[in-house]
């Protein structure tokens, strides 16, 4: 069912074009994953939004680079290995400023040393404003192929299991289905006096990775698994704030 | 076959599906001059249920098996044939297939072989159907039951023709099918075991059933779908409008020690399957029972997507079952039927005794049941059908009890003349509660042949009855939302071909 190269419109053809680059690049520098930067410029590339940022080299001094940026600031540990950073205190959040960017960098790095986890960078970003933690995404089953999964996000997300799935290629219909399925669709939907969530991007987005032409349906040879977690759904939009993307094995 | 998003014509399909459906010569490996093999037994089952084609017993050395000649090999047969039944041991087989290269058109293959070996037998299994230009059907299956044939592989196998296709990767399961399914009332247009499908696979006998107009309804039992792609494509293709009812094997814990990721971690093959069956309106079960009543249902109820509120009329006998099912009804998301005005006023009309109660869950004890010869179970039935008009109906007699009134000229048939006879679009389901003593399991047995003959499902239990109505109800609703987004409009082609 995957679309062939001739199908894609030119437009698209570049951006896919650029997204194998990434992807290709990766494996061939041995990752078993992308880094966080490179995953977020994947979605960037799909229309999904994350936050503004910039990537520092593991010594680079961030004092110089954080003028364009709002603070608060969040500072995350870049590698290419499918870690789970909080797991290893990889990731310091409401940094207020440069000083303080530059304390968490040092303690970062030595944290992820200390695990034995090779470094190449650190990522800072401007903190997103809150919102309802949800998560896409994408697993393959050994019979059925890709599937996409959308679900209550955030660190809690594997013991609240409130998940639906979907086998890519997905349809609009079931982009909505999956929405209607969660037992968090009524708090997404607006309720308690609380506004909807911008729904319409979660279909967006849904339909942008596992869709008929979707990042997952397409690359489903070069990527086994991914997790956008949590992506920060908003009455103004959604926005990714942490994304994974585990490479297949031995495509290098 | 190769895997291609072609759309074959269904004529092609059925045309290639013939020689194992409609075999003109079948050919059986393995039949002994001692004849105790089970190739033997085949043979006697081709005689006793009059398999109308030849039949060329296959021996190295023997001249006659089972008074028929036989012949050295598949070479040498007066004639090509469509179907052979080896049950040699595995290190023959190769043997065997060597020689039907241009004049076969497919084998089963019942033997199994050591773990160690299995792969590399296979692999040349594969090949020699390649180079053959046959297909081949396991190995470690069972047999093929194809009453159009004129032949099965299982003693006491009902050959009459019914519309039930069934493709099944266990031979025993395919069995258990076969028999429990034959006493529900369910008659099949083909049942294949097809073991660990090295050629023939489940996609290429979903393709055949869809294409096959003789088959209303299809079942598949898989533990490994080998071509995931394929048979996703035919679902998808199908998009519900005939239904397929499938049990997968294995599908729990599989997949997901490795997993790098949270999707990963929460996705295994349950989640696969169920997500493949509502993106393509296929019906999963988790059970062989569950198989087989979700095959009752979407044999003999007619999908009602348009019945917008799920309401459910319940009429029987017994407080207790009564209440028991009610609860039941509302755990499965169903409510009951509310009696309208109309109906209310016309039950006033029937006399009843105190106790009785015609407000839902009708609830009559037998006393009230053999009321006119059974007849008043017709009137309640026909006001709800007029009045009430619910979404399904749902009768469950505790037989027992209602034996106890067998005496009376008429009773009983007038009380399934009632059940059977009640117009309406609403779903008839009969639920026959037994107290398991033999005397009433007989009269079950009787209830459910006639309940089968009319086409209503029937079960053993009020629960079960309602698990299976809510699954159905759940297949709906993908018919509606696929009528909504799809292209096809499956309620449109099942009407026309009703």
């Amino acid at each position: 069912m995957a679309a062939r190269a001739s199908d894609i419109p030119l437009a698209r053809a570049g951006t896919e074009d650029a997204i194998v680059r990434l992807l290709d690049g990766a494996a061939q520098g041995g990752q078993a994953a992308l880094d966080e930067a490179t995953a977020k410029a994947v979605l960037a590339r799909l229309g999904i939004a994350v936050p503004r940022g910039l990537r520092l080299a593991p010594d680079e001094s961030p004092a110089a680079r954080l003028d364009g940026l709002r603070p608060p600031f969040v500072l995350k540990a870049l590698s290419g290995t499918a870690l789970h950073k909080s797991d290893i205190g990889a990731v310091q959040l409401g940094l207020r400023d440069a000083t303080e960017v530059a304390e968490a960098a040092a303690a970062i790095a030595e944290r992820v040393a200390d695990a034995g986890v090779p470094l190449s960078g650190l990522l800072v970003e401007e903190m997103a404003a809150p919102g309802v933690e949800i998560v896409i995404g994408g697993t393959t089953d050994a019979q059925l192929g890709p599937m996409l999964m959308l679900g209550a996000g955030g660190v809690f997300a594997e013991i609240l299991q409130d998940v639906s799935f979907r086998l890519c290629p997905i349809e609009q219909a079931d982009a909505t289905q999956m929405l209607d399925e969660l037992r968090i669709a009524p708090i997404l939907r607006g309720t308690r006096g609380r506004p909807a969530v911008d729904l319409a991007a979660i279909t967006r987005a849904l339909l942008a990775l596992g869709g008929p032409e979707g990042f997952f349906t397409l690359h489903q040879a070069r990527v086994a698994e991914f997790d956008l977690n949590p992506l920060i759904a908003r009455p103004d939009g959604l926005v990714a704030v942490d994304a994974r993307i585990v490479l297949t094995e031995g495509q290098a | 076959m190769s895997v291609t998003e072609l759309h074959r014509p269904d004529d092609d399909i059925r045309r290639a599906f013939r020689p194992l459906f409609e075999p003109r010569a079948i050919a059986v490996a393995g039949a002994s001059a001692k004849g105790v093999s089970a190739g033997n037994r085949f043979i006697r089952l081709l005689r006793e249920t009059g398999f109308a084609g030849r039949v060329f017993p296959i021996h190295p050395s023997a001249d006659t098996i089972e008074g028929m000649t036989a012949y050295r090999d598949l070479a040498a047969t007066p004639e090509p044939v469509d179907y052979a039944y080896l049950t040699v041991p595995a290190e023959r087989v190769a043997d065997v297939l060597s020689k039907a290269a241009g004049r076969l058109g497919f084998a089963q293959v019942m033997a199994s072989t050591e773990p160690a070996q299995q792969k590399a037998w296979e692999e040349d299994l594969r090949a020699l159907a390649a180079q053959g230009g046959f297909r081949l059907i396991g190995p470690n299956c069972m047999g093929t039951h194809s009453p159009r044939g004129g032949f099965t592989f299982m003693e006491g196998a009902i050959t009459e023709p019914g519309a039930v296709g069934i493709a099944c990767q266990s031979g025993g399961l395919g069995m258990d099918i076969l028999r429990r399914g034959q006493n529900l009332g369910l008659r099949f247009s083909g049942l294949v075991t097809i073991g660990n499908s090295v050629d023939l696979g489940p996609s290429d006998l979903l393709e055949f059933h869809l294409a096959d107009p003789d088959t209303r309804v299809v079942g598949l039992y898989i533990e490994d779908v080998k071509d995931g792609q394929r048979f996703q494509q035919l679902l998808r293709r199908n998009r519900g409008r005939k239904p397929v009812v499938l049990l997968v094997g294995g599908i729990t814990g599989l997949g997901r020690a490795a997993a790098a990721s949270h999707t990963g971690a929460m996705g295994g093959s349950a989640q696969a399957w169920k997500a493949l069956a509502r993106q393509c309106g296929a019906v999963l079960t988790e059970s062989l029972d569950g198989f087989l009543d979700m095959l009752q249902l979407c044999l003999w109820l007619t999908p009602r997507p348009e019945a917008a509120a799920a309401g459910v009329t319940l009429f029987g006998n017994g407080g207790g079952a009564s209440v028991l099912a009610t609860d039941a009804l509302d755990r499965a998301g169903f409510r009951l039927a509310a009696p309208t005005a109309a109906a209310q006023q016309e039950f006033a009309r029937i006399d009843l005794p105190p106790g009785a109660s015609l407000a839902n869950p009708i609830d009559l004890p037998a006393s009230v049941l053999k009321q006119e010869d059974g007849r008043v179970t017709a009137r309640i039935l026909d006001i709800n059908n007029r009045c009430i008009a619910p979404y399904a109906t749902i009768v469950h007699l505790n037989l027992p009890v209602i034996m106890g009134y067998r005496h009376i000229p008429d009773f009983l048939p007038n009380l399934m003349d009632a059940v059977f006879g009640s117009g309406g679009a609403a779903h008839r389901i009969l639920v026959l509660r037994s107290d398991r003593s033999d005397e009433v399991d007989a009269w079950r047995r009787t209830f459910r042949a006639a309940a089968a003959q009319r086409g209503v499902p029937s079960f053993d239990e009020v629960p079960q009855a309602i698990q299976a109505l809510a699954a159905f109800r759940d297949y709906e609703e993908i018919l509606v939302r696929r009528q909504d987004s799809g292209t096809g409009s499956p309620m449109a082609d099942r009407k026309a071909r009703a």
